[in-house]
C-alpha cells in the first residue's frame, strides 16, 4: 500500500535567514491509509511543529529550511506540500478536506462567538456545494457520530456551554465534516480528565477504522500512545531519536531517552518501588548540547563521542531505528 | 431578555432623577444668578432700577429655597414637558434646544460613522500586516492625528479652505439657509458644509480607534482558533473578518454609551472655532450666563441620551457576543 504521507528530511528553523535556530531537524516519517503513527515528546521537542508543517501551518516566523512533505492524493500524483504558496488555494483545499487537524484547547480552538452548528457548516460549505440546511443536517448527523446525546440541541449551542470532553467531541466532528483521508491529532486529550480522555480516545480510533483514516497522533504520554499507536516515533530537541513498531519500541527500547520515559511510568514501575525520574531538564533550543543532545541527561554514557560527534540513526532491527552511539 | 429592557428603562427613572438634581445643583453653585448677571449688564448701561430686578426675581421664584425652585422645574417638565424659560434668549427652552440638539446628534452620528468607516478596516490591515510600511504610515499619522488640537486643525483648514478656494466655511449653513425652514436645498446645503467638523472631529477618534482596533486584532490573531480556521481551509481573508475581527469588534460596541457625552462636550472647541450651531457653545454661553433652566435641560437631556446609549451598548453586546447574557433573576 502507498504511503498516504511521507515526510523527509524535514528542517524546520526559526529567525532570521543567516541566524536560523533549528527547531526541528532531519526528521523523516509516513502514514499509510488506517494506520496511526504516534509522535512522543517533551514540550519543545518540535512534534507539533512537525505536524502542522504537514497542513502548510508553520507559525509565523517559522521557516522549511529543507525536506519534503509529500502527499498522496486519491488519484493523481504525489503533491509536494512544502513546495505549496503559504495559504494558497492548493494547499487550502487540502486543509480540513483531506488533511483535518484536532488541537489541544478545544475551548480555545472553536470561535468563541460562533455556535458549534455554524462552525461545521462553515467548514463543510468551504469544500462542497451544499446548501445552508444540507449542511446544518449533515452537522448535525456528525455530531450524532461523535456520540453527543442530542446533536441538533448541541449545533445551536456555543463553545462555553459545553463540557471539556463535548467540545474535543465537536472539534472531532468539525475535523471529520469532510471525510478526510489524513487526521492530525494534536495532543487531543492533553486537557480533558482521564476518564474523558479514555472516551475521546476510543471515539478516534473507532472513527479512524469506519473512515480508514491514516492518523498521526501526537502526545507528551507514551503511556497513552503505546495504546493506540501502530508505530511510536520519539522526538527529543526537534530530533527523531528513536522510530520503529509500537510493540518493538515498547518492548526493547534502543535508545535510553525512551528506556527513561518508560521506566517514569507507573505501569512499568514495580510495586513499592520509587517511580525512577528522567534528570535534569530539556535544554533550551538555542542551548543545544554539543554532540548527542542528550547526553547531558542521558544515564548510558557510551563514551566520548557522546559529548562532540551528533549520533547517525542506526538500524536496530528490521524498521527499529534509533539516533544513539551505543548502536553504533 | 424584554424583562431586562423593561427593568433598565425603569432605572432610567431613579438614575435621572438624582441627575437633573445634582445638576441642578452645580447650576446654582456659583454666587449670585442670572439676575446678577443682568443687574451687572443693566448697571454698565446705566438703566438700573432695582425694583425691576426685585420684581422679576420673585416672578422668577428666585428668592424661594432650592428645593422649591427644582420641585417646580421638574413638575412643569414631567406635567407639561415644559423646560423652563431661557433668560437671555428670552424664549421657552424647549423651542430653542430642539433644532441645537438635532444638528447636534446628525454632526457627531456622521462623525462617529464616518471613524468607524475609515478606522477600523486601517486597524484590521495594521494588525495583519504588523510592521508594514502601511502600518507605520498608519501609525505616524495616527500618532499626528491623535496629538494635533482638534481646535487648531480646524483654523488650519478653514484658513486653506479659504485661501485655496475663497470659500468661508465655517457653520452648518449657507448664510440664505441658516435660518430658512427645512427643505431639500437646505439638507443640501447641509452636507457640503459637514465635511470640514466631519474631519476636524473625527481625526483625533479615528486616530486612537485604529490604534485600539489593531491592537485587539493582533491580540485574537495569537488565539489557537484562528489557526483551526485555518487548518479548515478557509481562505485567509475569511479567516480574519470572520473570527478575530469579529470578536476584536466587540470592546468597542459597549464604547457607544460612553462617547455620546464625549463628543457633546469634546466638540465644543471646535464647534466655536467653527462657528457650529451645536448643543456644546450653547450649553458653555448658558452657564457662563447663568441662565439656569437652559443649562439644565442640555445636561439632563444629555443624560438622557447617555442612558440610552448605555442601553443600546448593551443590548448590541449580548446580540453579538453569547458569552454575555442578561442575567435571569
Amino acid at each position: 500500500m502507498k504511503d498516504l504521507i511521507r515526510v523527509d528530511e524535514l528542517s524546520i528553523g526559526f529567525g532570521l535567514k543567516n541566524w536560523v535556530i533549528p527547531a526541528v531537524e532531519g526528521v523523516s516519517f509516513s502514514v499509510k491509509p488506517g494506520e496511526t503513527l504516534g509522535i512522543v515528546g517533551e514540550s519543545g521537542s518540535g512534534k507539533s511543529l512537525s505536524a502542522r508543517a504537514i497542513l502548510g501551518l508553520v507559525p509565523p516566523g517559522g521557516l522549511i529550511t529543507s525536506g519534503s512533505i509529500s502527499y498522496q492524493p486519491e488519484s493523481g500524483d504525489a503533491v509536494d506540500i512544502t513546495s505549496l504558496p503559504k495559504n494558497g488555494r492548493a494547499i487550502r483545499k487540502l486543509r480540513g478536506a483531506e488533511i483535518a487537524m484536532i488541537f489541544q484547547e478545544p475551548m480555545a480552538s472553536l470561535s468563541p462567538v460562533h455556535t458549534i452548528g455554524n462552525q461545521i457548516v462553515t467548514t463543510l460549505r468551504q469544500h462542497a456545494d451544499l446548501s445552508a440546511a444540507a449542511a446544518l443536517s449533515r452537522a448535525i448527523e456528525l455530531l450524532d457520530q461523535v456520540g453527543m446525546a442530542s446533536p441538533a440541541i448541541i449545533a445551536g449551542q456555543y463553545a462555553h456551554q459545553l463540557s471539556g470532553g463535548m467540545r474535543q467531541r465537536a472539534m472531532i466532528a468539525m475535523a471529520l465534516s469532510c471525510s478526510p483521508r489524513l487526521l492530525v491529532c494534536d495532543e487531543p486529550t492533553t486537557a480533558l480528565d482521564a476518564t474523558t480522555e479514555a472516551q475521546v480516545v476510543e471515539l478516534l480510533m473507532k472513527l479512524q477504522q469506519d473512515f480508514n483514516m491514516g492518523m498521526i497522533f501526537i502526545s507528551h504520554n507514551i503511556g497513552l500512545v503505546s495504546e493506540i499507536a501502530d508505530r511510536v516515533m520519539v522526538m527529543y530537541l526537534g530530533q527523531s531519536i528513536e522510530s520503529g513498531a509500537t510493540e518493538h519500541v515498547l518492548k526493547s527500547p534502543a535508545h535510553p531517552y525512551t528506556r527513561a520515559l518508560l521506566n517514569a511510568l507507573p505501569a512499568f514501575a514495580e510495586a513499592g518501588a520509587e517511580l525512577a525520574t528522567l534528570q535534569g531538564a530539556v535544554p533550551d533550543l538555542t542551548a543545544r548540547p554539543t554532540g548527542c543532545s542528550f547526553h547531558p541527561r542521558c544515564a548510558e554514557f557510551a563514551g566520548p563521542q557522546c559529548e562532540t560527534e551528533r549520533p547517525a540513526i542506526q538500524v536496530v532491527t528490521n524498521q527499529h531505528l534509533a539516533r544513539c552511539h551505543l548502536h553504533e | 431578555m424584554t424583562g431586562y429592557i423593561v427593568r433598565r428603562i425603569l432605572w432610567f427613572i431613579p438614575t435621572l432623577l438624582a441627575v437633573s438634581l445634582v445638576s441642578f445643583a452645580i447650576i446654582q453653585l456659583p454666587p449670585g444668578d442670572y439676575l446678577t448677571v443682568l443687574e451687572s449688564q443693566m448697571g454698565a448701561e446705566g438703566d438700573y432700577n432695582p425694583e425691576v430686578v426685585a420684581r422679576l426675581r420673585e416672578r422668577f421664584g428666585f428668592d424661594q429655597p432650592f428645593m422649591v425652585q427644582y420641585g417646580k422645574w421638574m413638575w412643569a417638565m414631567l406635567a407639561h414637558g415644559d423646560l423652563g424659560y431661557s433668560f437671555e434668549w428670552r424664549v421657552p427652552v424647549s423651542s430653542l434646544i430642539g433644532e441645537y440638539l438635532a444638528l447636534t446628534v446628525i454632526v457627531t452620528a456622521a462623525t462617529l460613522i464616518a471613524t468607524w468607516l475609515i478606522a477600523l478596516p486601517i486597524g484590521i490591515y495594521s494588525a495583519v500586516r504588523p510592521y508594514s510600511i502601511f502600518d507605520y504610515i498608519a501609525t505616524i499619522l495616527g500618532f499626528i492625528g491623535k496629538a494635533t488640537p482638534n481646535f487648531l486643525l480646524a483654523l488650519v483648514l478653514m484658513w486653506w479652505a479659504f485661501d485655496t478656494f475663497g470659500a468661508d466655511v465655517s457653520g452648518l449653513f449657507s448664510p440664505e439657509y441658516a435660518n430658512a425652514p427645512w427643505s431639500w436645498a437646505k439638507v443640501r446645503d447641509l452636507i457640503a458644509h459637514m465635511w470640514l467638523p466631519l474631519i476636524v472631529l473625527g481625526t483625533s477618534g479615528a486616530a486612537s480607534l485604529i490604534r485600539q482596533m489593531r491592537a485587539n486584532v493582533l491580540d485574537e490573531l495569537q488565539k489557537p482558533y484562528v489557526e483551526a480556521a485555518r487548518a479548515q481551509g478557509l481562505p485567509e481573508w475569511k479567516v480574519i473578518l470572520r473570527y478575530p475581527v469579529r470578536v476584536a469588534l466587540n470592546p468597542f460596541l459597549s464604547t457607544i454609551g460612553s462617547s455620546i457625552p464625549e463628543l457633546f462636550s469634546g466638540a465644543v472647541t471646535t464647534a466655536i472655532v467653527l462657528n457650529l450651531p451645536m448643543a456644546g457653545p450653547m450649553l458653555l454661553r448658558a452657564l457662563v450666563s447663568q441662565d439656569m433652566y437652559l443649562a439644565g435641560s442640555f445636561i439632563f437631556l444629555l443624560s438622557v441620551f447617555t442612558l440610552i446609549g448605555t442601553l443600546i451598548s448593551d443590548i448590541l453586546l449580548t446580540l453579538v457576543d453569547p458569552r454575555i447574557r442578561f442575567e435571569e433573576s
